[in-house]
């Protein structure tokens, strides 16, 4: 019986093994082209980084069903409009800064990292500055998120409270930025119904 | 015995120490969601939590090298190639790990820039190590990759299992090199980090662990290699078929463009199938061949590897796949309840398994069995599988209400986790924890004592 | 309400453990070679059919990963006898009826 031997014979089975581990790794990697050209910064997913001098917003598109950013007018981050090569010289510095503090073993960006603090991936417009905008007596947004960074433990609402990760006023300057930037990223409508009271106004 | 077989011994013996320094950290981890004070200015739940995870990947990648020292000279009939310079890298690189310790427990952080990634600390999850223990562990994958290639060019042979290992071992090396950039993009940095998690964790590893079991069942039931290897190829083709596709549930909400969400869920969907598949294999070989087994605690945590792995990775992996389920579960407790059960399952029963029937040998006991294994068999499965449910509730209740009642703020984070459910599972997940520990400990005393405790009282319990 | 999410999550589960009882219970009927043991399992799988079922009609998933689940649910069916078939031809020597 040819066809028992066959079964009963490795080599038929690793024939198998290579052709389709070839075919997936084949629409692997033409997937990965297409979607690195997406993820790149200015590509159709990730808004460069000079965004950071503008409103950004999340709400429904209706085309999509879900929630996307929008970039809106003018809104200077700390009174300073940044050139593209100074914004990718502070959101390199964010970058850095949240790798050196390992602030994902604490959060997740995109839903990825730790899940110890809250999600960050749209941390820019959580609704709560407004309120602390007053506790810590800032102007502005971009301000009281470099307070609440400089300082967290004098502001801590809740049991569970951010440590004091000493960061100079530079640092957590780049971190706003890189928060800014990160809101500004089209993440296909994660996280759904985020503040739907009053990001959007 | 083969100096590799020495140097393998040491491999499995310091992969259990380093397993009980990632019970301690886990232990301290989740003190921290219980008791948010616990050493606050001193130690935080970022450093405890990244100890961990890498020692997490560390013992169980000990756990392999292991294995694979132990099984290669058998495989040829020759010493290994190159063992001594594997020797030499076994202490350096338990010194740097120990070394790594010291700086994430004193140091902490660095400076933001190159030098703190060089360093002191990475903060990437996984591959927090500095730069220069990165290094290291790339060059003793390379020197380990090379006492395996240079061994079968020795002999002048190679087998199916071996030609499998190292046709695994080339991606698992080349992925890890993504433990080295620090993307500025955010989205980047996660697309290749994903690739070397889950590339790891459900292609290299699956196959990896594929071989070191084909090695392990010939050894302990007798199987014939020719079944083994149709085996072997069979798993390879359906797992990585699933699995390297899979690897889109990573990519629904990154950055990345949203067909991911139907590739990713699609194949991911199908992940748990050839897992049963391995379900039902162990049953055959546990029905055919229980009576004749000599090595009872081997042969149970091989079962518990093959039923671990369908449930914690399959059915648990399951739940939250499709896309529709994991917007509202992406990144809550729920994906930590997967991670411990499928990480237990799928790896830590085998690398246990490997442990006791390296140790008969060793010990040279014609029967290895008692009281002791059963209870640390109890005790850690008991454990884990309370730990990983009381997570799960957590989890349901954190998806509930921060993600799709609160829609992710600050405000809700909070409400999640001042809930009743969510808080009443971390304690439960704690207490289940110490019941885990306590199975370490009894685990590692048997491990130490089995075969040299009274063998004729060993006998007598086994029939 | 959002509570469908759970519901959902956990019939997905059900689904997946269901159909690892089909397979333990079969497995076990046929070293046994216990015929009530393999009807349980069968049981495991009707059941596992209910919820499939359940599925389809009430929860918010889009049409395709409906599709996909009822696809998923026909490969748990396939793959016990198609697994041990195999096994037991491959294993010639120790094949037990
Ligand atoms: C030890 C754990 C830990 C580390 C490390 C940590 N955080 Fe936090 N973070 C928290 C906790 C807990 C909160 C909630 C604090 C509160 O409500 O007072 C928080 C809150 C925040 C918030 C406010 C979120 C919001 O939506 O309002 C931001 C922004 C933030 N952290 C950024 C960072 C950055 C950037 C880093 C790294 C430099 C970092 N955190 C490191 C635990 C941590
Ligand atoms: C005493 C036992 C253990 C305790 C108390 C424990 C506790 C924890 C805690 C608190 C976290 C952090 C989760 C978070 O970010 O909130 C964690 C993460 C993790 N642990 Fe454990 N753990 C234990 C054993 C294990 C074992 C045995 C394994 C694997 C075999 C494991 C694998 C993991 C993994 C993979 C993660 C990362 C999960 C994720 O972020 O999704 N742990 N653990
Ligand atoms: C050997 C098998 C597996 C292991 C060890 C494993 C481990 C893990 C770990 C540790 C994570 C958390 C990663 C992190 O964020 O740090 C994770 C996430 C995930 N796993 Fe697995 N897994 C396995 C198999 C599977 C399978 C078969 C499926 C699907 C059927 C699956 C589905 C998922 C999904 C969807 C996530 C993302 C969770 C989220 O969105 O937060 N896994 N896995
Ligand atoms: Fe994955």
């Amino acid at each position: 019986m040819a066809k028992v031997s066959q079964i009963e014979d490795p080599q038929f089975w690793r024939a198998g093994a290579i052709s389709i581990v070839l075919v997936m790794l084949i629409v692997l990697i033409m997937l990965t082209v297409d979607s690195l050209a997406a993820i790149t910064v200015g590509g159709s997913h990730v808004p460069p980084y000079t965004v950071i001098n503008q409103k950004i917003g999340y709400k429904l598109e209706s085309s999509r069903g879900i929630d996307v950013p929008t970039i809106g007018e003018k809104e200077l981050l700390f009174q300073h409009e940044y050139t593209p090569a100074e914004a990718e010289a502070l959101i390199d510095k964010g970058k850095l800064v949240i790798q050196s503090r390992a602030c994902m073993d604490c959060h997740t960006f995109f839903g990825n990292g730790a899940y110890y603090g809250p999600d960050l991936t749209k941390a820019w417009l959580d609704p709560a500055w407004e309120g602390w905008k007053g506790i810590t007596g800032a102007e502005t947004r971009a301000e009281a998120m470099t307070r609440f960074l400089m300082d967290p433990v004098k502001y801590r609402t809740w049991g569970r409270t951010m440590p004091n990760l000493h960061l100079s006023r530079e640092e957590a300057t780049a971190i706003v930025a890189y928060l800014k930037w990160m809101a500004a990223v089209d993440t296909n409508g994660f996280p759904a119904n985020f503040g739907q009271i009053s990001v959007n106004q | 015995m083969y100096r590799s077989q020495q140097l393998a011994l040491k491999y499995l013996a310091a992969a259990i120490v380093i397993f009980g320094a990632m019970v301690v950290a886990g232990l301290m981890s989740a003190y921290y969601y219980i008791n948010p004070d616990f050493l606050f200015g001193l130690l935080h739940f970022n450093i405890s939590k990244t100890l961990h995870i890498d020692t997490l990947v560390i013992w169980l990648l000990f756990g392999f090298i292991g294995a694979v020292y132990w099984y290669l000279p058998e495989e040829f009939g020759i010493e290994p190639v190159g063992i001594k310079a594997a020797e030499v890298l076994f202490y350096v690189l338990c010194a740097a790990i120990a070394v790594v310790t010291l700086v994430f427990v004193f140091i902490q952080y660095g400076p933001s820039n190159e030098v703190g990634m060089w360093l002191v600390n990475q903060g990437r999850k996984y591959v927090e190590a500095p730069r220069w223990a990165a290094v290291g562990i790339v060059v003793v994958m390379l020197v380990f990759a090379y006492n395996v290639i240079g061994t079968a060019i020795r002999a002048r042979k190679i087998t199916g299992i071996v030609g499998v290992l190292i046709v695994d071992l080339i991606p698992l090396i080349v992925l890890y090199l993504d433990a080295f950039p620090a993307a500025r993009n955010m989205s980047v940095d996660l697309f290749w980090w994903w690739w070397l998690v889950h590339m790891w964790v459900e292609a290299t590893w699956e196959v990896l662990i594929g071989c070191i079991m084909a090695w392990a069942l010939m050894n302990l039931l007798g199987t014939s290699r020719r079944i083994v290897e149709a085996w072997l190829y069979i798993e390879v083709a359906l797992v990585l078929g699933t699995g390297i596709l899979g690897l889109g549930h990573h990519y629904f909400w990154i950055g990345t463009p949203q067909y991911w969400l139907a590739v990713g869920g699609f194949f991911s969907a199908f992940e748990p199938l050839p897992l049963l598949g391995m379900v039902i294999h162990a049953i055959y070989d546990a029905g055919t061949h229980h009576m004749k087994t000599t090595n009872r605690p081997a042969f149970y945590w091989m079962l518990a590897e093959a039923f671990g792995n369908f449930i914690g990775a399959g059915v648990w992996g399951f739940m939250m796949t499709l896309p529709q389920v994991n917007l509202y579960s992406h990144g809550t407790q729920w994906t930590v309840s997967h991670g411990h059960f499928a990480f237990w399952g799928a790896y830590a029963c085998g690398v246990i398994s490997v442990c006791y029937l390296v140790l008969q040998k060793v010990r040279g006991s014609a029967f290895l069995d008692g009281i002791t294994w059963r209870w640390a068999f109890a005790a850690l499965n008991v454990g884990l599988v309370g730990m990983v449910g009381a997570l799960l509730i957590s989890g349901f209740a954190q998806a509930f209400i921060e993600r799709a009642q609160g829609g992710s703020t600050l405000e809700a984070f909070i409400a999640g986790q001042e809930n009743f459910w969510f808080l009443d599972g971390m304690y439960a997940r704690f207490a289940f924890g110490l019941i885990f520990a306590a199975g370490y400990v009894v685990l590692a005393y048997d491990l130490l004592t089995i075969g040299r405790r009274l063998p004729v009282h060993a006998m007598a319990v086994a029939e | 309400m959002k509570f469908d999410l759970l519901e959902t999550a956990l019939l997905l589960g059900g689904i997946a453990f269901l159909a690892g009882c089909y397979g333990l219970l079969y497995g076990v009927g046929r070293l046994a070679q216990r015929q009530s043991i393999m009807l349980a399992g069968f049981a495991c799988y009707a059941f596992l059919c209910v919820l499939v079922a359940v599925i389809v009609s009430t929860t918010p998933l889009a049409g395709p990963w409906k599709a996909i689940v009822v696809v998923f649910a026909l490969g748990f069916l396939g793959i016990p006898p198609v697994t041990w078939r195999f096994l037991e031809r491959t294993h010639p020597h120790r094949r037990r009826s």
